[in-house]
């Protein structure tokens, strides 16, 4: 807090007090005089937020102020998810939805594809478009969550597909998707997952974690056709390549699905590749959560993000955890 | 009205502890936007009128006479101008008076039968010619200044140093193109007046060519529309500038004319422009160090008329430690940088041809006709043609002729700045 006396810029008067709101001698009002803008400093010179442009370059030091999207959360309730941009990349191309009605969760993870335009527009778009039909499905209480899968890609299909061209661009923007519900029954807990690409979704109770999907990538298949063991085709560079997507120029946008049934006490995991980087199989999985271990669903995600780039961060990292409660 | 866009062609991605960014930026003055055109036109007309120019039987006062004329022509109703001669000292050969004179049919056909009596006799002093010029434009600050000089031998009426401050003292009075008749000029002493005042220097090898270079002179400066430009540039704190250059349709190296707007910017004259007209610029800069994933701004592009600039374009910086991206060559900054070598080959190589180097100047002017030949300079590798006989091009593979034309190795040292700009059908 400054104490200084403040001139009025009307009519040159000091003021009364260091606290005065307006002019005594003319009525000039003080408000928005002389005050610092509001908003955060420079993260790098620390200069003041006046200093940084509208289009987020600092004045002084040049440097790229923190996009909106470079770390996102959202909440609600049992349900949370988080995306950061990771340490290597210089935009996130991830984005995450959640959703929740009565004791239905939903996750949506999306992770752009780099090596297309504007991917972020179509995570973005997808993980949302997909979401909103599956909110919308479960007020109905529907009896084939399967289908309604196959029209929640479909609509992020659509949304990815609707990403404009870039005249000249290196592709039609393409994006990853995990869809993921969480319907908690008298008895038991069902979880319903559809995918496209390499973001997985996992179930974790207190001992064991399982993968309820199965990468479309290059490794997943060499795997699956008998060509080589999970820890050769990782390695292979051609291990990250996705077999499958959503976007303009997509071959086959049709989902793979899982339905599966759990004991109640378990958590639902949906994320992107820069997270399950550091924790390709199961059990490192369960190893890395049971460090981090948090009941808070937003904390748990961010420690889980925390995790990855304390690894590297060498790619985006979106996660979502959801937490059913027991039927009533 | 006149409006300036920029496009940048760079690689901004840089490899972890990279600090060097290079970039091309493209200028084009257009028709449209909000900077209001110039009210005033100024030319003048310097035209040397020593002892030298009776040689050859009077061919080159006859012609000087003419292409003036020719000049005074293409001068539009309304432009102030005035033509003045000079030898050891500078006389206003039109109006009568020290001063400008507006154009109309009446004044320009007194100009001409002025200038169709002028004669030869004494010696030569340009930078009193530039002071005398000067003098009839200061004022007129807002006017888009011109002046032509014209000389067929070195300035040998004054020291250097004499030179040296006239020339200083024009600097944002007037822009000044100087050309050379014949062989007896000094290249450098023209270059230096030509890069100082934002023109360009070129030969007339002959007084046949003069008219028509006289009258191209002239239309050119009928054509801007907009003067006191500036390429302003921003750059974060800490950076350094390695060079800014214009790099078409010539090579002018402008970090010296660096003028600070604040801690931060500064501005490199451009002088005037007309719309339609093209430059390119290859700026480098060293900015501080980033981390794989930062990225930072390494300059605000702006164009600035009488100080008042509009942001054009940005030169980023993004570091990575994809190889592939950091590793990609830019073909803007690549074609510039290699037209740069190939002007210096052919200074180094003329300079080592002086004295007397033969290996030196053979390696040089080789490589020269090497990078010419790759790079689509054609009328360089003419030029180039005449100093040496090439036996391969692709190789650079040279031999220096035994009797070269001076005026031949004049033409190839004024046009080794002449740049081709990058082709872009691919």
């Amino acid at each position: 807090m400054s104490a200084e006396i403040r001139i009025c810029p009307a009519c040159a008067t000091p003021a009364t007090s260091p606290d005065a709101a307006w002019c005594e001698a003319c009525g000039a009002d003080f408000a928005g005089e002389h005050d610092p803008v509001e908003g955060p400093p420079c993260v790098e010179c620390g200069a003041d937020h006046s200093e940084i442009s509208d289009d987020g370059w600092c004045g002084q030091c040049g440097r790229k102020q923190p996009a909106p999207r470079d770390h996102m959360t959202d909440a609600d309730g049992p349900v949370a998810g988080a995306t950061d941009r990771g340490k290597r990349h210089h935009q996130n191309e991830d984005a995450f939805a959640i959703g929740r009605v009565g004791q239905v969760l939903v996750g949506v993870v999306c992770d752009g594809v780099s090596s297309t335009d504007d991917p972020q527009d179509a995570s973005l778009a997808a993980a949302e478009a997909a979401r909103d039909v599956l909110v919308a499905a479960a007020a109905e209480e529907p009896g084939d969550w399967d289908a309604v899968l196959v029209t929640a890609i479909a609509a992020a299909q659509s949304a990815a597909a609707a990403v404009p061209e870039v005249v000249g661009g290196q592709g039609a923007a393409s994006t990853t998707i995990v869809a993921a519900v969480v319907v908690p029954m008298d008895d038991n807990v069902r979880t319903h997952v559809a995918w496209l690409g390499d973001s997985r979704a996992y179930w974790l109770t207190e001992d064991e974690v399982s993968q309820l999907t199965t990468d479309d990538s290059w490794a997943a298949m060499q795997v699956h056709d008998g060509n080589m063991s999970a820890d050769e085709a990782k390695l292979d560079p051609r291990a990250h390549s996705i077999t499958k997507w959503l976007g303009a120029d997509s071959m086959d946008t049709t989902p793979s699905l899982a339905a599966t049934t759990h004991e109640h006490g378990g958590r639902l995991l949906v994320c992107s590749d820069g997270l399950w980087n550091y924790a390709a199989s199961a059990a490192d999985m369960q190893e890395r959560i049971a460090e981090r271990d948090d009941p808070d669903p937003l904390a748990l995600a961010e420690a889980l993000v925390s995790f990855a780039n304390e690894s590297g961060g060498q790619d985006n990292i979106s996660v979502v955890i959801a937490i059913p409660e027991a039927s009533t | 009205m006149t409006q300036f866009n920029a496009n940048v062609f760079q690689n901004e991605y840089l490899p972890e502890g990279g600090q060097v960014v290079d970039a091309v930026v493209t200028v084009t003055a257009t028709e449209g936007g909000t900077v209001e055109p110039v009210a005033e036109v100024v030319e003048v007309i310097v035209i040397d009128v020593s002892g030298s120019m009776n040689e050859g039987g009077g061919a080159k006062i006859a012609s000087a006479r003419q292409a003036t004329a020719a000049a005074i022509d293409v001068l539009r109703d309304g432009v102030k101008f005035a033509v003045v001669a000079g030898n050891h000292e500078a006389r206003v050969l039109y109006p009568r008076a020290p001063r400008l004179e507006v154009a109309s049919p009446k004044t320009r056909e007194e100009a001409k039968r002025f200038v169709a009596e002028v004669q030869g006799d004494g010696g030569t002093a340009m930078g009193t010619w530039l002071r005398g010029a000067r003098s009839l434009i200061e004022g007129h600050q807002d006017a888009v200044a011109h002046v032509i000089l014209l000389t067929d031998g070195r300035n040998e009426h004054e020291q250097a140093w004499e030179l040296d401050a006239a020339i200083a003292d024009c600097v944002g009075v007037f822009e000044c193109d100087c050309r050379g008749l014949g062989d007896k000029w000094e290249v450098d002493e023209l270059r230096k007046i030509s890069n100082a005042l934002l023109g360009t220097t070129d030969i007339i090898p002959s007084p046949d060519d003069m008219e028509s270079e006289f009258r191209a002179l002239t239309e050119q400066t009928m054509s801007k529309s907009v003067t006191n430009v500036a390429l302003r540039l921003w750059n974060p704190k800490g950076s350094e500038i390695e060079f800014v250059k214009q790099v078409a349709p010539t090579l002018d190296d402008l970090t010296g004319k660096a003028e600070a707007v604040d801690a931060l910017t500064a501005d490199y004259p451009l002088g005037s422009w007309g719309d339609g007209e093209t430059r390119d610029y290859h700026v480098r800069i060293r900015i501080p160090l980033g981390n794989v994933g930062d990225e930072r701004l390494a300059a605000r592009v702006m164009l600035a008329v009488n100080d008042v600039s509009e942001p054009v374009a940005l030169v980023r910086a993004v570091w990575t430690n994809d190889e592939g991206l950091s590793t990609r060559i830019n073909r803007e900054v690549a074609h510039y940088t290699g037209q740069a070598e190939l002007a210096d080959a052919i200074a180094t190589g003329l300079a080592a041809r002086q004295s007397g180097d033969e290996r030196e100047a053979t390696m040089r002017l080789g490589r020269a006709v090497q990078l010419a030949h790759e790079n689509g300079n054609d009328d360089t590798v003419r030029l180039l043609q005449r100093v040496v006989e090439v036996d391969d091009p692709k190789t650079g593979t040279v031999r220096l002729k035994r009797a070269v034309d001076e005026a031949d190795a004049m033409a190839l040292d004024v046009r080794s700045t002449r740049t081709v700009r990058v082709n872009r059908k691919g």
